[in-house]
């Protein structure tokens, strides 16, 4: 069987193949594809004997840690040594728990430390030596910060600006408060295997694991996203200059930004934290996740709700905790938090107000489902998109474009009213007051309690989303959203969205769960993505390219974040229009028609129209494309029909009229499709 | 050969009541030599990347070694345990992700894994036996290969650095890793005929 002569495999191209194209991973190909990427790429398995036994002599687990010894038969006898070192450890962390406690005490703080408990329900208030010994008592292996070499023991009670991710032993950061009345389950780890899916709600679920060091999750979205690109073929750039990353960074938060801030994720926090920082973010941060709805505001409603995010950021206090009491209207500010995200004038909760909510709550993108169901993804439907606006009819009531809260003494008087959807064949059906369970991970469609006026769908769709992982999936796109332009996982139709994989599904749950875990500091968050590797990099050499074809390298660098795009001089419409017409020699007049033949001084004589200089287009006017913005686009019918399922996407309630006098222009001037609707779609990112 | 159960938390493990071997003591630093090469490499196999794969060997280890009712009869034995454990924490960790990876059952995978790797719980041999056998491929499969495995190159980069179509370029692949499975099997055989 063994030959020792040289094995020849023949290949042939030409020849078919008559063995079998089974590409099924058998239990055999599974485990000759592991052992030779471990010898081919050289990856062999490393040492970790030191990390484990580092784990395991750990004080703080002395509780739970089994005597690092076996024996073949019989019991064991533990030395006497071993025991007095792990009282000496459980003394210790008693006392540290005990300090913490005491000085928290004397913090302004509403919220309790949240108790872990091994398997049966907690109580908000509890013991700090008990939470000391209960946290050992957690099963899971508290993460270790392996670069370090030290696991993350000591609770961080010092300063609100230090660093949250070794708070671990004892405090698990700022967790928010939970009705205990609701009965709103807590499901912690236990054993492995334990735990069935039944046991976990979805969203009702938070895990109290103690935040990780951010380092560590630092270097897991590293990890993540190396792996990430290799998986889609995509090739990153290369490191952009530390000058270059404060200026995109600066531009992107609308404050300068001094390269020392990023030399660590503690400079960085620190940064975050100083005010006039905080207060830069949070007009950004609106401005980013209410579709220019934020803009539109009262300066002095601007400034209450600057005010209440910018703290979050300097404080690194609950910024979950504070969305859902905005979201649930008892706060003061909560009828101008809605009106934000209200771009609409009519009668009813509808376009801007759901889909934004949507997107911030959920990280759920409607944009395709309002009048039909997705053909796309596939897994959202235009009844979801109405039934979620029936939720938040049950919380705000909208009155020839007047938005207010509910309350349930005006209710009486002004109940609410059965929310009916035209359906694709015209005919109306009415909504339900629920959530997908695919929105909210959960196994079932959440079907609320009641829907009495103490009790609306849309308060108990709030309190589902406190402190879960769904409402940190809607957080961390936002934020990333923030410094990239456009979500992490965004919606599969839009040209720009990094292709969807498990790795992106992976990176984005690092990030949630890290959310989560850290008591929803959205500092930390920001901190991690603006020194994660997708900042880093450098632009493509051929960046015209991001917009003209979605085959060119550098357009599928730019969409998985593996090279940065310039941003955008912030051209407005009547400019761009400019531009578009100047491209086909032409102009639009005042009343909006296009006039062919634009004369130049120097063309006056010869009559021709002379062509645009490069330095009158802006640097991402789309000069070529080689197909269409998105290939959806080709099963629309009629160029009007694509040109208003561009402006959907682009969150556009309808199509400006000049945009459209453009495209005539455009198609009047010979122009080919798939150009047409780029320099449409490019029109339509004007500001 | 009764194991003990690492499904079952906390019941009492079966004991056989006598060994073979005379009662001692091993430390953990020699369980963790003895079998945690195994671990990682079984993890690899059931699909997990490396940082992946590293923590959860980690956890794996920690959580046996925390057991008060862990009983270690053989190494086979040990390692069988070892392994189910770990995938458990791979399904747990993929159940709090929310996410869906397909791997062969495990039992399929014990099955070869107990047949490919034998005695050699740990998978060394196999390892030597594939780097010995990969020297025996030809210089475009081992090219095709090393693009595969350590660039993670696409079939049509694969096909397109030999110049073959793409087709070519998985049936080369294909015919390279069966010949591999053979040569493998067979020197793993002849070590385990000896």
């Amino acid at each position: 069987m063994n030959n020792p002569q040289e094995m020849n495999v023949p290949d042939d191209p030409g020849r078919q193949a008559a063995e079998s194209a089974d590409e099924s991973r058998s239990a055999t190909d599974a485990l000759l594809d592991a052992f030779l990427r471990e010898v081919i790429s050289e990856q062999s398995p490393p040492d970790l004997k030191a990390s484990i036994l580092r784990q395991l002599r750990s004080p703080e687990r002395a509780s739970s840690v089994a005597t690092p010894t076996l024996e073949l038969s019989g019991s064991r006898d533990e030395p006497a040594f071993y025991k007095a070192l792990w009282a000496a450890g459980a003394t210790i962390v008693t006392l540290a728990a005990c300090l913490t406690l005491a000085f928290m005490l004397t913090r302004e703080s509403d919220q309790p430390i949240a108790e872990i408990d091994s398997g049966k329900q907690s109580t908000s208030k509890s013991d700090p030596a008990t939470d000391a010994v209960a946290t050992s008592n957690e099963v899971g292996v508290q993460d270790v910060d392996t670069s370090s070499g030290h696991p993350s023991i000591a609770a961080n009670a010092n300063d609100a600006n230090a660093e949250k991710g070794n708070a671990s032993a004892v405090s698990v950061g700022n967790p928010p408060q939970r009705d205990r009345s609701r009965g709103v389950v807590l499901v912690p780890e236990t054993e492995v295997g334990e735990q069935t899916d039944s046991d976990r709600p979805g969203s009702l679920k938070r895990t109290l694991e103690p935040a990780r060091p951010i380092t560590l999750v630092a270097k897991r979205l590293d990890t993540g996203l190396e792996a990430y690109w290799r998986s889609i073929g995509v090739e990153p750039t290369g490191e952009a200059t530390a000058e270059r990353i404060s200026m995109h960074l600066s531009e992107r938060l609308g404050i300068k930004l001094d390269p020392s801030v990023l030399l660590s994720h503690g400079t960085a926090q620190d940064w975050l934290a100083r005010p006039d920082v905080a207060k830069s973010l949070s007009i950004n941060w609106w401005n980013a996740v209410s579709d220019r709805g934020f803009a539109r505001l009262e300066e002095a409603d601007q400034a209450k709700l600057i005010s209440k995010v910018a703290k979050c950021f300097e404080t690194g206090s609950d910024f979950g905790s504070l969305l859902c009491k905005l979201l649930s209207g008892s706060e003061a500010e909560s009828e101008v938090f809605f009106q934000t995200f209200n771009s609409g004038r009519g009668n009813r909760v509808d376009g801007g107000l759901v889909q934004n909510l949507a997107a911030l709550t959920m990280n759920v993108d409607l944009r395709c489902v309002r009048c039909h169901d997705a053909f796309i993804e596939g897994n959202h439907q235009q009844q979801d998109y109405w039934n979620f606006a029936a939720v938040l009819s049950s919380i705000v009531d909208i009155d020839r474009g007047q938005l207010r809260i509910r309350d349930a003494d005006s209710d009486s008087t002004n109940p609410t009213r059965p929310l009916f959807f035209e359906l694709p064949d015209r005919r109306q059906r009415v909504a339900t007051a629920k959530i997908a369970s695919h929105w909210i991970d959960a196994d079932e469609e959440s079907v609320f309690r009641s829907e009495s006026k103490n009790d609306p769908p849309g308060k108990q769709w709030v309190e589902s989303l406190n402190g879960s992982s769904t409402l940190a999936r809607g957080i961390v796109n936002s934020i990333w959203k923030l410094v990239h332009g456009r979500p992490l996982r965004g919606l599969v139709a839009h040209p720009m969205s990094a292709p969807l994989s498990d790795g992106l599904e992976s990176i984005e749950t690092e990030l949630v769960q890290d959310l989560v875990r850290s008591g929803f500091d959205i500092r930390r968050t920001m901190a991690v993505v603006m020194m994660s590797p997708t900042v880093r990099r450098s632009v493509p050499v051929q960046v015209r390219d991001v917009w003209a074809t979605d085959q060119s390298d550098a357009h599928q660098k730019a969409v998985a974040f593996a090279g940065s795009i310039p941003t955008s001089p912030g051209t407005g419409l009547g400019k761009r229009i400019d531009q578009t017409m100047l491209a086909i020699g032409a102009k639009l007049s005042r009343d909006g028609l296009p006039t062919l033949g634009q004369f130049d001084s120097s063309s006056a004589k010869s009559g021709i129209p002379a062509a645009p200089s490069s330095s009158a287009l802006s640097w991402d006017f789309p000069d070529r494309a080689d197909e269409l913005p998105v290939q959806w686009l080709s099963g629309v019918n009629g160029t009007k029909a694509k040109i208003e399922h561009l402006a959907y996407l682009a969150e556009r309630d309808s199509v400006p009229g000049n945009i459209l006098s453009a495209a005539d222009a455009m198609k009047d001037a010979g122009l080919d499709e798939p150009l047409l609707m780029h320099r449409v779609w490019w029109l339509m990112q004007s500001l | 050969m009764p194991q003990s159960n690492p499904d079952n938390d906390g019941s009492q493990p079966d004991r056989l009541g006598q060994s073979n071997k005379d009662a001692s003591t091993l430390d953990a630093a020699a369980l963790i030599d003895r079998h945690s090469r195994g671990v990682w490499r079984y993890l690899r196999t059931l699909g997990c990347d490396d940082s992946t794969a590293d923590d959860l060997t980690q956890e794996t280890f920690l959580r046996v070694l925390r057991r008060d009712n862990f009983v270690q009869h053989n190494d086979a034995a040990t390692a069988g345990y070892l392994r189910r454990t770990a995938y458990n924490l791979m399904v747990s960790d993929l159940r709090k992700q929310k996410r869906v990876q397909y791997t062969p059952e495990s039992s399929s995978i014990d099955e070869v894994w107990d047949r490919w790797n034998g005695k050699d719980i740990q998978g060394d041999l196999t390892i030597d036996a594939i780097k010995d056998c990969i020297s025996k491929l030809t210089q475009r499969a081992q090219l095709a290969l090393r693009l595969r495995y350590r660039k993670d190159a696409s079939r049509a980069e694969i096909a397109d650095a030999l110049q073959i179509t793409e087709h070519g370029a998985r049936n080369l692949m294909q015919r390279a890793k069966g010949t591999l499975k053979e040569c493998v099997a067979g020197k793993l055989n002849l070590e385990n005929d000896e």
